[in-house]
């Protein structure tokens, strides 16, 4: 497998003569925030006022370029009638206010700042990485929303605020330029997956409607036969062979690593299955089944204020009564985006983690050499 | 500018010099066939087009092509517009006259003009995309015929013309620490031309069609989906001619077809304005 050069070796060389890097021993790929190319040196690029690489960040467009979808309008589910059944959508849940982003629209977008029952939620989507993260944008207390800047770094896309003009890294949840340098973004939980079972399991959720205020050919795949080969547009910093790099799988981050979940693990028939595993020493309840995954921190250290402990209960899956997917032994009923919709506990949620799907090589750059279940 | 390439037949020791303006708008967003309506995105590329062909023999005979390009891209969403310029690739074409009105040509256009132009984004210098460099990074083969007769049975003065170019395009293996291979080119130029006199002034008008199929870019070893497609265009033109060596011409491009692959600017107006010159060399 061809491992992709970096965008210049000049840059590199300058950064090696300028005697930043630092070495890394042991088994921890990553030393404090830093990047490891393919031979495991760290190339973090601190004093050029980036937290990441600058070698590595290339403008893959201008700023604005591609357009944030700032003002989004919503049909009902019942509407919608150009949405082909496997092609997915990213939903969002606030209440009994449930809401779709189709792929379609969000390829030529990647960011819509939206607002569901006060949640001002961004949603972030990455195209090349495959990568959809929620984030609140709400920084430090104020409004903003985030636009594309036009960069890219690991061929991932990197947001800006409006409030500062920083730039982030989506797949870092995390300001990498600029006064929120270093700054994390709060993940608001999303789950991705086909539109045909989006449609079953929320028909009266509202969809995300085309009129975004641009004329772009929605429907239309942008980037021809990009997640059907093994071939990325930028260049990265290392690539993971183990698996093809466009294969969709559930990474979870804790301490700037990642484990990446793999369809294999769940049941092929349709039907869910719940899965407890333990990460970084935090324990975790994988659910889904053969065509959606979902994550919950369910034990462990969390910085959530309102996190409390469940793993001492017995999970098991609830067949055929999605939204419902899963249920525990006090008589509490899940829902795949883990809340409480029946039971003692109701309106509570299991713990959100910074996890999302993505194509496997992305996980595999940002986080190299992810444990990967299967 | 591949529909520039190659000049008429000459006798022995004909030296001939063309030198146009060309410019090209291109404003039709369009997906496919279907125009869309926004008008966030526009092109416009002005170029200095220089040829050169000198006449060996009856037979034989070579070709010289320069340029100079100015391309300027604007997105008025983004309030944002990128400019380049520069001196463009250069072809050499050898061209042989087959029959009397066939001659057929190969070439290659060498990688004269700069591709390492770069825009600054949030402080970070990255790549211009090829099609607004100037030059293309690479080596290309071309080859080239064309058939031109007289359409006795219409008028003695009436001449059919077609011109077919294909460009085989090479890769260019230093864009950027990557790799881009543009999409192979193939032209064909058909156009019918007269000649009628206002006064003593010798008016050639011309009228021609034209189908260009551009083949899909290549870069990081994956095909650009938005790249390559089928163009139709007419082009209606006049030449004045001043004295027997000395014309004066414009031609101009309407699209009537265009099929361009994915999501494209593509064009909606093309106008070259020059002069040709031919002179002889007389060798004793």
């Amino acid at each position: 497998m061809k491992n992709f050069k970096l965008f210049t070796g000049t840059q590199i060389l300058l950064t090696l003569i300028a005697g930043i890097l630092i070495s890394c021993g042991g088994d921890d790929p990553i030393d404090d925030g830093a990047f490891l190319d393919n031979d495991g040196e760290v190339i973090n690029d601190d004093e050029s006022g980036w937290s990441v690489p600058v070698a590595n960040v290339l403008a893959g467009q201008i700023k604005d370029g591609i357009p944030s979808v700032d003002n989004p309008r919503f049909v009902s589910l019942a509407d919608v009638t150009t949405i082909p059944d496997e092609e997915l959508v990213i939903g969002y849940k606030k209440g009994d206010d449930v809401r779709a982003y189709p792929h379609q629209i969000l390829d030529w977008h990647e960011i819509v700042n939206d607002d569901i029952g006060g949640d001002k939620l961004a949603l972030t989507y990455c195209p090349l990485t495959g990568t959809a993260i929620g984030w609140n944008r709400e920084l430090n207390g104020q409004e903003t929303t985030f636009g594309v800047s036009g960069l890219l770094f690991n061929t991932n896309l990197m947001p800006y605020d409006r409030q500062t003009s920083s730039v982030w890294s989506q797949m870092l949840t995390a300001g990498v330029n600029g006064d929120l340098r270093d700054n994390q973004a709060e993940i608001l939980q999303v789950i991705e997956m086909p539109w045909k079972d989006w449609k079953e399991i929320y028909p009266n959720s509202s969809v995300l409607s085309r009129d975004t205020g641009f004329e772009r050919t929605y429907g239309r795949y942008p980037y021809g036969s990009y997640r059907q080969t093994n071939s990325l547009l930028f260049p990265v910093i290392t690539r993971d062979d183990r698996l093809f790099g466009k294969e969709r799988v559930l990474g979870v981050i804790i301490n700037d690593l990642a484990k990446v979940y793999r369809f294999t693990i769940m049941e092929q028939d349709g039907s869910l299955k719940v899965i407890k595993d333990t990460f970084q020493d935090q324990e975790l309840l994988v659910v889904g089944n053969n065509r959606f995954m979902n994550v919950f921190q369910i034990g462990g250290v969390s910085s959530a204020q309102d996190f409390t402990s469940v793993m001492d209960r017995e999970f098991i899956a609830v067949q055929g009564q999605l939204p419902i997917a899963f249920e525990d032994n006090t008589g509490n009923k899940y829902d795949v985006f883990g809340v409480v919709v029946e039971g003692p506990e109701s309106g509570d949620r299991l713990g959100i983690l910074e996890a999302y799907m993505g194509f496997f090589f992305s996980f595999g750059t940002f986080y190299p050499n992810p444990e990967i279940l299967e | 500018m591949s529909g520039n390439l190659g000049m008429p037949s000459a006798d022995k020791n004909t030296v001939q010099l063309a030198v146009s303006h060309d410019f090209n708008r291109l404003t039709r967003f369009q997906t496919g066939r279907n125009e869309l309506t926004s008008k966030e995105f526009s092109r416009e590329t002005n170029s200095i087009l220089v040829e050169a062909g000198y006449s060996l023999s009856q037979k034989w005979s070579v070709d010289v092509f320069l340029s100079w390009v100015r391309q300027k891209r604007d997105n008025r969403l983004a309030g944002v517009q990128q400019t380049t310029s520069g001196i463009g690739d250069a072809t050499l074409l050898l061209k042989y006259r087959l029959l009397s009105s066939l001659n057929v040509g190969a070439g290659i256009k060498a990688p004269l003009g700069a591709s390492d132009f770069t825009f600054t984004e949030g402080g970070i210098r990255s790549p211009l995309p090829l099609d607004l460099q100037p030059g293309s990074g690479a080596w290309d083969g071309v080859f080239w015929a064309n058939y031109t007769t007289t359409l006795k049975f219409l008028r003695p003065s009436t001449t059919f013309s077609t011109t077919t170019t294909f460009r085989l395009t090479g890769k260019n293996d230093e864009f950027f620490s990557s790799t881009y291979e543009v999409g192979n080119e193939f032209l064909i130029n058909t156009s019918v031309s007269d000649r009628f006199l206002l006064g003593t002034l010798i008016f050639d008008p011309s009228f021609g069609i034209n189908y260009r199929r551009q083949g899909t870019d290549i870069s990081f070893e994956f095909e650009n989906p938005n790249s390559g497609g089928d163009f139709v265009f007419i082009n209606p033109g006049i030449a004045y001619q001043a004295t027997p060596d000395l014309t004066f011409q414009v031609n101009s491009s309407i699209p009537v077809y265009q099929q361009v692959g994915g999501t494209q600017v593509a064009n909606s107006f093309r106008i070259n304005t020059g002069v040709f010159y031919r002179f002889s060399i007389k060798k004793n």
